[in-house]
């Protein structure tokens, strides 16, 4: 017994010094691979190293934030939502995004928020001054989340707990909300929507889905109807108010064999959705993700005014166009920004007769905001001219109004969100 | 006795660190995407027919992709493929790797874009490639390529690849 214990006691410590040899070796190894690495990749390792450092900040902080949301209240101050930390934040401008207040905690429980690329968060208000915020909350499973929301009576000061949109309770994709309210309080969202695929493998994308509530003493309670089959299913879709106050939608559709051109709807008087047109024909075959969707903006005189981005057999690049007709008959598209130079990411506004068209290239060293202005309805367009200029992704560029005056509003993480008068 | 014993204990560590070393090749790391390394791939593959494929996971037609290079991976573990992840964000490095892994991919040749620089790392890929997903480029063993955007059939992927 004593002689094992000796034996045992022997062991012990060559046991350690093989084991301390072992991981010493590992640990070297993995030095000599990081620093392999390192000599690889120096440069670009150092730039990266540098970015994670400026990433070492507070969930509030917008320069943190991968994507930001802006909107106009009816008193015409200026609101911008992002996420940090399963948080969403807001804060307000006075003077047309020169200034902003401090960033305020929308006051609920903290859950995900997919806020990147074509997925943010979508804020709305009405005429009371109820705010509105929506956004698509990933579950577990990859790929599925829910459509969220909720919304303020106080300006901001208290939320209602968030509530779930989407009423199938299934754990399958939800998102790509958008949200608007109607001059009669209806607060209507959209998004695409999984739910049909879920138990029929064939079918091919997702489906448009729509939801509509209005404010009561209970709160809101939302129904859900279909739009559309058949959506690309990676790519926002564009919300907008027609001339009268109705509803018009414009997403990328699945077409045939993995055509992926752009559809359009209007809700009809009894806000029912009319049936889509196609509103582009650039026969981009791709059984994939474009990860690029429309602009739409309609004026005053119902003229609808869209921008899209294909790589088709007939067109490559962004392009504009007009509608008449509530997108049933259009103007020839017009090819905007240089495709040479990856002109990416467009939007539209239009406010009478001026029309705006914003989108991003990229030249090889730097992201670049171009801008372009029509001043007679889209019939012509002057020449296009470099507005901002970002060293590292932004985010995608946003066209907002309030009365007569268009703005971009414009994120690049780590230098911040900014608003440019146009 | 003793003497003996203390080297059966370093052949057991030897064994231990060959044992190691086998399982960190056969996983290998995912590394940042330069030109540099992309060209040394280029020169790795020089006179075969290879893959390049470009990846995001908020794109679900490259998970099926994914799926299908595993399926023919496991067959033949020294596939000519390397993978390319676009997300270029640091907040989804354990999210991207755990798909590796639940794909059993983790010991292919395997590049990330860097933090922020999507569209940078695009462009020494390819200036006409606008980021649609999956993208797959198609390498003759002369060094000419085919490029492809959208989900590839398994057919395709196993006559080039095989």
């Amino acid at each position: 017994m004593k002689k094992f214990t000796n034996k045992s006691m022997n062991k012990v410590p060559l046991l350690l010094v093989s084991v301390s040899i072992a991981v010493s070796v590992l640990v070297l190894m993995l030095a000599f691979n990081k620093v392999f690495a390192h000599n690889h990749t120096e440069k670009s390792n150092s730039e990266h190293n540098a970015q994670n450092r400026n990433k070492q900040c507070e969930p509030e902080d917008i320069t943190c934030a991968k994507t930001v949301t802006s909107a106009f209240d009816p008193q015409g101050k200026l609101w911008r939502i992002w996420s940090g930390g399963d948080h969403l934040f807001f804060s307000i401008s006075k003077d047309n995004g020169q200034h902003f207040g401090s960033p305020v905690k929308v006051n609920i429980k903290p859950e995900k928020i997919s806020a990147r690329n074509e997925n943010r968060p979508k804020l709305a208000f009405d005429d009371k001054n109820n705010v509105y915020i929506s956004w698509a909350k990933p579950l577990k499973k990859q790929y599925t989340s829910e459509i969220r929301f909720t919304y303020s009576t106080d300006g901001g000061k208290h939320f209602a707990p968030a509530q779930t949109v989407n009423n199938d309770s299934l754990e399958t994709g939800h998102s790509f909300n958008e949200m608007l309210v109607n001059g009669d309080g209806q607060v209507v969202l959209t998004w695409l929507d999984a739910r049909e695929s879920k138990n029929n493998p064939n079918y091919q994308g997702s489906a448009l889905y729509a939801a509509q509530g209005k404010l009561t003493e209970k709160g809101f309670s939302f129904d859900n109807r279909k739009l559309a089959d058949g959506t690309c299913v990676c790519c926002r879709i564009a919300m907008t108010h027609s001339a009268n106050n109705k509803i018009a939608a414009m997403w990328r559709h699945i077409y045939d064999d993995n055509i992926r051109d752009h559809a359009i709807l209007t809700f009809d008087q009894k806000n029912i959705p009319a049936q889509p047109f196609r509103a582009s024909f650039d026969q981009w075959h791709i059984n994939g993700c474009p990860h690029q969707g429309p602009g739409l903006s309609i004026n005053e005189q119902n003229r609808y005014h869209m921008v899209w981005f294909n790589n088709g057999e007939k067109g490559k690049g962004i392009f504009y166009a007009y509608s008449d007709d509530s997108g049933k008959n259009k103007s020839i598209p017009l090819k905007i920004g240089d495709t040479e130079k990856q002109a990416s990411y467009a939007h539209v506004i239009s406010n009478d007769n001026i029309v705006e068209v914003v989108w991003i290239q990229f030249n090889g060293k730097t992201y670049q905001l171009y801008h372009q202005r029509s001043r007679d309805n889209g019939k012509t367009f002057g020449h296009p001219s470099m507005i901002g200029e970002s060293a590292q992704d932004p985010d995608r560029p946003f066209l907002i109004k309030h009365e007569r005056q268009n703005f971009v509003s414009w994120h690049r993480p780590d230098l911040g969100h900014q608003v440019i008068s146009l | 006795m003793i003497n003996f014993t203390k080297s059966s204990i370093l052949n057991n560590t030897l064994i231990f660190i060959v044992g190691m070393l086998f399982t960190f090749n056969t996983a290998a790391q995912s590394e940042v995407f330069t030109t540099e390394v992309f060209n040394n791939v280029k020169q790795q593959f020089k006179g075969q027919r290879w893959l390049a494929l470009m990846w995001s996971l908020d794109c679900p037609p490259c998970i099926k992709e994914l799926a299908q290079i595993s399926k023919i991976h496991k067959q033949h573990p020294s596939l000519p493929v390397i993978l390319i992840n676009t997300d270029s964000d640091d907040e989804l490095t354990k999210e991207r790797e755990t798909l590796i892994t639940k794909y059993q991919l983790n010991s292919l040749t395997r590049f990330y874009f860097i933090d922020g620089r999507a569209a940078r790392s695009r462009y020494l890929i390819d200036p006409n490639w606008y980021g649609e997903l999956p993208r797959s480029y198609f390498y003759k063993a002369n060094g000419e390529r085919i490029e492809h955007s959208g989900l590839v059939n398994e057919d395709l992927l196993k006559k080039w690849l095989l």
